[in-house]
């Protein structure tokens, strides 16, 4: 009895201590270094996935195959089909899809892409339908814009990427992009070119430079698996920084020559380079998530990652930004860290602020949580990942001034969560088969000097003249 | 029994005004700890002594998964949230029928939030469009002439409303105000995802007026020429729970803390301390209730959370708690009659009773809010018994839960309560009803309500680097320019 009395007492004493002492803070210790979350799924993230995934159970139509941005909103764009296709992948590595399904998923986009209606005959158009599969303006009206070199860049890298962990489908995502015209893509300097029709007028096609520190480097990525040369996208300079909480945020010092280049600092082109390329250059079959042979991506990107969680230490506002939809007008914006110079500047595609639409970004979030493990990415995890819709998708974010939910569900965010997932599961996305290629036993014999493919061999003697009225 | 036990606890001793409570607090000092480990230690121990001997201290509180019943007792007070709900406005009903709400519901209906989460009878999903959309309310509603949150709104349009119900300004409570307080503490803690929004709603108030220097709450109420007054608001028990709200948020409470003005009477053989203020103007009645003691058990386990807090203030409220506890279980184990008292709304007129253990120096009296005796009125309180139940695992809990089951109504919530007179339900169903039930249920399954673990945060952060003077925001700087109110204790004749 006095033996029971004794641990009792010690045990009292103890709760005594432990119920009276301050309230005790919960710390949030800055990070250190970049340390990506690795690892099998838990269950709560393999929930996540397939709450992802519910996007593409509802919103695929069964007869193209297609999805359109957004639920009730059939266009969509080249950056969108690379989600689509990352999607798709990453259901199927994550045991979402059997292996049949992801078949016929990819089977009936790559037989769309291989006979898709291109921009003049050239190239994929900005937009397309995803009820039809035809060319269309962002209305869904029928029509061509013109294209954009950094969805391609995109697309690139994703449609390698299925071809190396998917070798069957190589023959076909080959003969896709034999079908491009490359000659007024990319310059003998190797900048890439977007083109547009200016004002929509059909006999004024504007071409220009297009994509700005952070996505050019991303999106030239892509075009460099295919054999371009991208040295003037590639190269970082030139650039300057903007110290915001004391970190030297890097943004593209060239002047904004039109709306196709703005210069936003946002973390979705660091995060889909961290996850897709591990901030590797093309070729590298290093998979080691902690080396990086692109170092100042690697460095910009944390930087980028720090600059947020400094402001989170610093005013206590959760902050993951990045582009995305918005559930009301203009309906796009870009959450940056640095926009034309002003920190955490939200501005819509004219540059126009628009404070009030700041959004905690749940795709960005989630990707800084995937590649930065820290305590202030456990609490970005906890504040986003309730932010779904049951059956149909990921909210786009909460926004920040209001704490409203931003209810936009996109078919890119919801793709960009699927393969942060499948980063955290299997590492580096873009692995390679070592296996020669269609691409590669077509051209050692053939050139199709029409379309200036294959691009090592026509690249050096193209000049791509800006035109802008 | 522990009343014997030799003690060292005496710190308590100088805070106490009266020498009754002195000795007693020395006592429930020990009680308190027992608290903590009882459902550890004493459970299986735990014996049936009902009727037999006087319940003692070491009762221990309810504790562990919660059964199915139990779940469907929680499904049943969430099921007033989906039936009340304003869509628009994201407020629910104060009551079925009636439109409006005070501060003190929607703190209860942030708590029903939580713990509905908490037990599992709510989705995450549902629960962050919800917290959303009241958050966002809050963020958004009109603020009276003093900067505060009113006294009343109305949930289908979200505006501020007269006690009668017309748009229009009809002062504020401390008391509400500071349960909101205390559960938007909990929630920007806990929902990381919320915490900037509920910071962002409460650098919005206005304290100068609800605090003074020393950290006394006050109140205001309209008088009769339209002009407000402001008061001392708060009575024992009720003042310290809401006080404790402030506290949370770094506000200096001390003198709200203090158990002044208290004095004991002894009811069917057990002690009970109350609030020996007159009633005043406004009318405050003092009544002891089941809340009075309780809520602080619930949502902090009688624990004084403030960072500075001493541990004496803590005790004292558990000793206040235990022996409304006993007064109850007394009136049932000699005089065979259900007990569980509080403030609840009503299927008649008047529609709103204050049932006490005492109240104006009457033992058991049941008052209309202006203090009129209506004694075939009393009830025995759902709310009250599941706040009972949660902290006190005894016979006399489990007999009033049984009494109580089957009260509930089938398109939602659970009703009033059962007339002590004749047996029958009072039927009226009430926002803060549902919101204890799910509390009482949160605290079996999960422990205390309140999770002491703190976050910097927006709130913080904006405080250290910005000053909002006519707010009196931050509290260090600007809490010992509020005016105290002129010391009213001298001038008022002594009981």
């Amino acid at each position: 009895m006095i033996k029971t009395h004794g641990i009792l007492a010690v045990l009292l004493i103890t709760m005594i201590l432990a119920v009276n002492s301050p309230a005790p803070c919960a710390p949030i210790e800055p990070a250190r270094k970049q340390i990506p979350r690795q690892g099998p799924l838990t269950p709560q993230e393999q929930q996540w996935a397939e709450i992802a995934w519910s996007y593409f159970l509802n919103n695929v139509n069964p007869e193209t195959g297609l999805a359109g941005a957004q639920p009730n909103y059939a266009p969509f764009t080249m950056w969108d089909l690379s989600a689509h296709i990352a999607a798709i992948i990453s259901a199927h590595q994550l045991n979402l899809i059997d292996k049949k399904e992801f078949d016929s998923r990819i089977r009936k986009i790559l037989k769309w892409f291989t006979s898709m209606g291109l921009f003049r005959g050239d190239l994929p158009n900005q937009f397309y339908s995803a009820d039809n599969g035809r060319m269309v303006d962002w209305a869904n009206e029928p029509g061509e814009l013109g294209w954009s070199a950094l969805d391609l860049g995109r697309l690139l890298t994703w449609l390698k990427i299925l071809k190396e962990r998917h070798p069957a489908y190589g023959e076909l995502v080959d003969k896709g992009i034999m079908r491009w015209n490359w000659s007024k893509l990319l310059d003998r300097d190797g900048s890439m070119f977007g083109a547009s029709y200016y004002q929509r007028d059909k006999n004024n096609l504007i071409h220009y430079a297009e994509g700005r520190l952070g996505y050019e480097e991303y999106a030239a990525r892509g075009f460099l698996l295919w054999g371009a040369n991208t040295d003037a996208a590639s190269a970082v300079d030139p650039y300057s920084t903007i110290t915001v909480y004391g970190f030297p945020v890097p943004f593209d010092a060239r002047e904004p020559e039109n709306l196709h280049a703005p210069n936003f600092v946002v973390s979705e082109s660091y995060v889909l380079d961290g996850i897709e390329h591990n901030w590797d250059l093309p070729g590298d079959t290093n998979t080691n998530v902690n080396t990086h042979s692109d170092p100042i991506q690697a460095e910009f990107a944390w930087r980028i990652y720090k600059a947020q969680e400094a402001r989170f230490l610093n005013t206590g506002i959760l902050t993951a930004r990045t582009e995305d939809a918005v559930d009301k007008p203009p309906y796009f914006v870009y959450g940056t860290i640095l926009g034309y110079g002003t920190p955490w500047a939200t501005l819509s595609h004219e540059g126009k602020p628009m404070p009030e639409l700041a959004c905690l970004n749940t795709k960005a979030a989630l990707g800084l949580w995937v590649l930065f493990k820290s305590d202030y990415t456990d609490l970005l995890a906890e504040a986003v990942t309730a932010l779904y819709e049951p059956e149909k998708g990921f909210y786009v974010g909460r926004f920040e001034e209001t704490g409203v939910l931003n209810k936009a569900i996109t078919l890119n965010g919801n793709g960009v969560i699927m393969e942060i997932l499948l980063y955290k599961a299997t590492g580096k996305l873009l692995t390679y088969s070592g296996q020669a290629s269609h691409w590669d036993k077509f051209f050692e014999q053939n050139t199709l000097p029409r379309k200036a493919l294959p691009p090592w061999k026509y690249q050096p003697f193209i000049t791509i003249h800006k035109f802008d009225p | 029994m522990l009343h014997g036990g030799p003690t060292k606890r005496t710190g308590g001793a100088k805070d106490m005004t009266f020498t009754i409570f002195m000795r007693k607090s020395i006592l429930f000092g020990l009680a308190l700890v027992v608290l903590q480990v009882s459902c550890h230690y004493h459970a299986q121990n735990h014996s049936p002594r009902f009727v037999s001997e006087p319940a003692t201290m070491d009762i221990p509180v309810r504790h562990g998964p919660l059964l199915e019943s139990e779940l469907l007792t929680a499904s049943r007070a969430w099921a007033y949230f989906d039936r009340t709900l304003f869509p628009e406005t994201g407020l629910p009903q104060g009551a079925v029928g009636s439109d409006t709400v005070t501060m003190w519901d929607i703190g209860s209906y942030l708590a029903a939030l939580v713990a509905a989460k908490r037990v599992g009878v709510l989705d995450e999903v549902t629960f962050d469009r919800r917290m959303t959309s009241v958050i966002y309310w809050l963020n958004t509603m009109q603020l009276n002439d003093y900067g505060l949150p009113n006294k009343f709104y109305n949930a289908r349009t979200g505006e501020m409303i007269r006690g009668d119900g017309q748009p229009g300004q009809a002062g504020f409570s401390a008391l509400d105000i500071g349960r909101l307080l205390i559960w938007l503490r909990i929630i920007r803690n806990e929902f990381i995802t919320h915490a900037t929004p509920v910071d962002k709603a409460v650098l919005r108030f206005n304290f100068r007026h609800v605090l003074d220097s020393d950290g006394l709450i006050h109140g205001a109420s309209p008088v009769s020429d339209g002009t407000m007054t402001l008061y001392r608001e708060g009575r024992l028990g009720m003042r310290q729970y809401a006080a404790t709200g402030f506290g949370l948020w770094g506000f200096n409470v001390d003198k709200s803390m203090e158990m002044d003005h208290v004095s004991a009477v002894t009811i069917l053989g057990q002690w009970l301390p109350f609030d020996n203020r007159p009633k005043g103007n406004p009318v405050q009645l003092g009544a002891v209730t089941t809340r009075t003691g309780m809520l602080a058990g619930l949502e902090f386990g009688f624990v004084d959370f403030r960072n500075d807090a001493s541990a004496p203030l803590s005790s004292s409220m558990r000793e206040l708690a235990d022996a409304i506890y006993l007064v109850q279980e007394a009136r049932f184990s000699q005089q065979g009659k259900l007990t569980a008292r509080d403030p609840h709304v009503m299927d008649r007129s008047p529609y709103y009773l204050i049932d006490s253990l005492y109240a104006q120096g009457v033992p058991f009296a049941s008052l209309d809010g202006s203090g009129n005796p209506i004694p075939e009125a009393a009830v025995v309180s759902t709310k009250a018994a599941y706040t009972l139940w949660a902290l006190y695992d005894s016979p006399f809990t489990d007999a009033l839960i049984n009494a109580l089951a089957p009260i509930y109504d089938q398109y939602g919530g659970w009703f009033a309560g059962i007339y002590e007179e004749d047996g029958t339900v009072n039927r009226a169903i009430s926002l803060d009803c549902n919101a204890i039930i799910l509390e009482a249920l949160a605290f079996k399954a999960t422990g205390i309500l309140y999770h002491p673990v703190e976050r910097t945060g927006f709130w913080e952060k904006t405080l250290e680097n910005e000053n909002f003077e006519e707010l009196g925001l931050p509290p260090v700087i600007y809490q010992k320019e509020f005016q105290p109110l002129l010391e009213q204790d001298k001038a008022r004749p002594t009981p």
